[in-house]
């Protein structure tokens, strides 16, 4: 099976490195590329109004070229997070918490360089996993229904409640915050709209984009303009040297990075979990596993590595149940095959066997339009980092115009910009009131999914809570949530005993001295 | 980008041209509203049509995704657009037919405020079940259902959505039932079937063609008059003697009302040509479309057909969606309450 695997893959080198569909391809990641940088400007917008280019193109160098800007954006996106803590695309929120701090320490450039890696090693982990376990991942994938994806949900609540940085009755009123934002718009079961006000935009609930970038860039904003001081333009003078990490930072950063593909690759398979949830959960899980977790958040090289890594292998994990089933995961992939329609194929089962170079032509084009990311992002940090330099009345205003422009663009109306205004103003006042906003965000992902889920579980099993114990994949799931809660305790007595009996020594040899 | 950017040249540059005949119509690039978002069946279709158009009159016609709430915000801002023809509308049944029953306070008229121009594709819906299942024809599941009153579960792309009103009338003309589990979108209906979670779903040719010649899903009927030729063993209902089942999911092109009946004959007279030109005819052939032209006021009688025959399944289920009801004089404070006042 590896070997016909292999030799599939040479016939689909065979046609990615065709000339014209190498130009394709490059064209693709070059978009995707500039529309990641650009705050707010979403892939789905940017593939969308390239659709109709595709129509007089081959089918092969189409897919290709719209791929290469969807996995394109992913790269560009990571930029305005750390550079400007801008969350140009909701999964990089995460990547915002440290990679922010580690610019402003002037370390920008590192940042950006461990995250070119941490992409690129997930994106080709996620490769990897497509080429030789597609088949049997789908099935596996099919596993997940209702109650499982709902126990997984539980999880991974439980796992981010750790994102919150200082007091922890903040975190948890945050998270909360977070999960009330996520109740707003239709319930499924009833149809009823849940705090719309009878706004119809909002029967639909509240954007993703507007919560993010309201949250993290606009408060950001509102919140420095308070106090506008240059920002340090020494460190943007960078050379090659300097974007390279240290050989102790790339050893920190390797593990995270490895742990962060495993999750993402493992998120892409759940239908409906898409890279925003694979990026909270590896964050979160770095910072269980991590010796010296307050670091994560003031400028943790980890805290950078495993939510790039995630996102990326999650993101070309996407293409699993996408190309293997013809079922789209996410609304992209949705677009994806939407493109492969009207060029007059028909996505399913037997895209592989029917059209196999449009399929390993594909696999084949995203190492290569991987590595032209590398190449085309390596040379580019050192220009990217100067955006500091730029005044803050000119950087900031323009990025504010643009996030406008994108948000605008997400569903052509204007009532998510006037939202993510509004979110950045509420943002702002919960900054200045010492609240983060990562839970928030956490809290609105995986809400709205558990919510969906767990009624849905319960729809199926007629009433019967059991249900989460009775299916294997959710019992196990829900054992290692316990376990966690367990540990979490058993954790805490044994500090408060460590301290206590720190305590006593103390005592003692006060009693000593005297 | 390039493509945009020439238009909207093009789109200043005649704006100043002053009033337009309609024998130069489009003398400027028209904007198909298409009320869902990016990717999925009316999207394709928009796209399709939107390209056969555009070769018809040499003039763009760009597609607009407006998504939300049912199509409904979508086709608000089509029914608002100036009625000059150069915006017009993808609709299907979910604005047109379906939302008037089950939205209180929608900000259009189906019948007041927009104008057919003519039909652009139907296609039948197909019961589907996994092909492990152990129904093997639309009797075992009817007999099932029957036996076992809200056994089985079915899984529908939401509340007040086409396929949901195709399973009740199903289930009202065959006698039995089932239990409702909605979804957000059809795709993760069809991954509910494949994953054995739901026992059968309803849904159309395009979505389903490729996992049915796959051998992972078995049709056993179809909501048509007559059978299709690509799953030409499935029985119609109308074959099976229930002949009330009788279902489709369409689009038609639409225009905002007041635009003049000139440019109406000259939309109708580009729609016709483009559906009986071959090139399209493949085209929407090869995306699981099969196109069928209706005249303007054909259309409108089968939309008010529909309307009919849907309100009452909507009204005899008690399908409801949008805002909970607030009464005027409560403001926010109502809307803040608004779930429990509803309970």
């Amino acid at each position: 099976m590896i070997l016909s695997a292999l030799n599939d893959l040479l016939y689909g080198f065979s046609v990615a490195l065709q000339p014209a569909n190498l130009v394709w391809c490059f064209t693709g990641v070059l978009i995707g590329n500039l529309v990641g940088v650009l705050p707010g400007m979403g892939v789905m917008a940017a593939i969308s109004i390239l659709l109709p280019l595709t129509f007089s193109m081959p089918p092969v160098a189409a897919l290709l070229m719209l791929s290469g800007i969807y996995y394109g954006s992913q790269y560009g996106g990571a930029i305005c997070s750390i550079l400007l803590n801008l969350p140009c695309h909701p999964p990089h929120a995460v990547t915002c918490l440290d990679g922010y701090p580690l610019a402003k320490q002037g370390k920008g450039g590192v940042a950006l360089g461990i995250t070119m890696l941490s992409s690129f090693a997930g994106a080709s982990f996620g490769i990897i996993e497509m080429i030789f376990f597609a088949p049997a991942l789908v099935t596996v994938a099919l596993h997940f229904g209702a109650a499982e994806i709902c126990s997984l949900m539980v999880l991974g609540l439980l796992v981010g409640s750790t994102l919150a940085k200082g007091s922890p009755l903040k975190g948890i009123s945050m998270t909360l915050l977070g999960l009330l934002l996520g109740l707003v718009g239709t319930d499924i079961n009833t149809g009823i709209g849940r705090f719309t006000f009878g706004i119809h935009e909002l029967l639909d609930g509240i954007e993703i984009v507007a919560v993010a970038l309201g949250m993290f860039g606009i408060a950001e904003f509102l919140k420095s303009v308070n106090n506008v001081r240059p920002i340090d333009t020494s460190h943007t003078h960078i050379k090659l040297r300097d974007m390279c990490p240290s050989r102790s930072e790339l050893k920190q950063a390797a593990m995270p990075m490895f742990r962060g593909t495993i999750i993402g690759a493992l998120c892409a398979l759940i239908p409906g979990t898409g890279p925003t949830i694979a990026s909270f959960v590896s964050y979160a899980t770095e910072k269980k596993l991590s010796k010296t977790p307050e670091r994560f958040g003031h400028g943790a090289i980890e805290g950078v590595a495993c939510p790039e890594a995630s996102t990326h292998s999650s993101v070309q994990g996407d293409f699993i149940p996408t190309m293997s089933l013809g079922i789209p995961g996410d609304a992209v992939m949705a677009l994806l095959l939407g493109a492969l329609i009207i060029q007059g194929i028909t996505p399913g089962p037997a895209l592989m066997s029917a059209h196999p170079d449009l399929f390993w032509g594909l696999i084949a084009s995203f190492w290569i339009g991987n590595i032209m990311l590398m190449v085309l992002n390596v040379p580019l940090i050192g220009i990217w980092v100067k955006l500091l330099a730029v005044p803050y009345r000119i950087l900031y205003p323009s990025a504010l115009f643009f996030i406008c422009i994108g948000v605008y663009s997400s569903t052509n109306s204007i009532t998510p910009v006037i939202l993510t205004l509004a979110i950045g103003i509420f943002g702002y006042l919960l900054l200045r009131l010492g609240f983060h906003p990562a839970p928030i965000l956490l809290g609105f992902v995986l809400g709205p999914r558990f919510e969906d889920e767990f009624r849905r579980a319960m729809i199926l099993s007629r009433g019967d809570v059991m249900v989460f114990a009775e299916k294997p994949i959710s019992a196990a799931i829900l054992c290692l949530t316990a376990i966690l809660i367990g540990y979490q305790i058993y954790a805490a007595f044994r500090n408060r005993q460590a301290v206590g009996g720190k305590m006593e020594e103390l005592d003692n040899s006060l009693t000593v001295e005297e | 980008m390039r493509m945009l950017f020439l238009i909207l040249i093009a789109a200043m540059s005649l704006a100043g041209a002053g009033a337009l005949r309609a024998e130069d119509y489009p003398a400027k690039p028209v904007t198909l509203i298409v009320p869902f978002t990016p990717g999925g069946p009316a999207d394709s279709a928009g796209r399709i049509i939107a390209r056969a158009l555009e070769h018809q009159s040499g003039r763009p016609f760009i597609v607009e995704n407006i998504g939300g709430a049912g199509s409904t915000i979508g086709v608000t801002r089509a029914a608002n657009a100036t009625p000059d023809g150069y915006s017009l509308l993808l609709a299907s049944s979910s604005a047109l037919v379906m939302a008037p029953h089950l939205y209180a306070n929608l900000r259009y008229d189906p019948f007041t405020s927009l104008l057919p121009i003519g039909q652009i594709t139907e296609a039948p819906f197909i019961v589907l079940v996994n092909s492990a299942s152990k129904f093997r024809s639309y009797a075992d599941l009817l007999d099932y259902g029957k036996a076992n009153p809200g056994k089985m579960n079915f899984a529908t792309p939401g509340l007040g959505t086409v396929q949901h009103v195709t399973v009740e009338l199903m289930m009202d003309v065959g006698g039995f039932s089932a239990t409702h589990v909605p979804f957000k979108g059809a795709a993760p209906t069809v991954t509910a079937l494949l994953g054995g979670e739901v026992d059968f779903i309803v849904e159309t040719l395009n979505s389903a063609d490729a996992l049915v010649a796959a051998g992972k899903l078995r049709p056993l009927a179809m909501t048509g008059i007559k059978r299709l030729t690509q799953m030409p063993d499935v029985p119609t209902f109308q074959e099976l003697g229930q002949k009330d089942v009788e279902m489709r999911s369409w689009f038609a092109l639409i225009a905002p009302k007041g635009v003049s009946a000139p440019i109406m004959a000259r939309l109708e007279a580009m729609l016709n040509a483009a559906l009986t030109s071959e090139d399209t005819r493949k085209a929407f052939r090869a995306a699981g479309f099969e196109p069928v032209p209706m005249p303007p006021a054909e259309v409108s009688t089968m939309i008010r057909r529909e309307h009919e025959k849907f309100g009452t399944i909507i009204r005899a289920k008690n399908i409801k969606l949008g805002h909970a009801p607030v009464s005027p004089e409560s403001t926010m404070l109502a809307g803040l309450m608004g779930e429990n006042s509803v309970r």
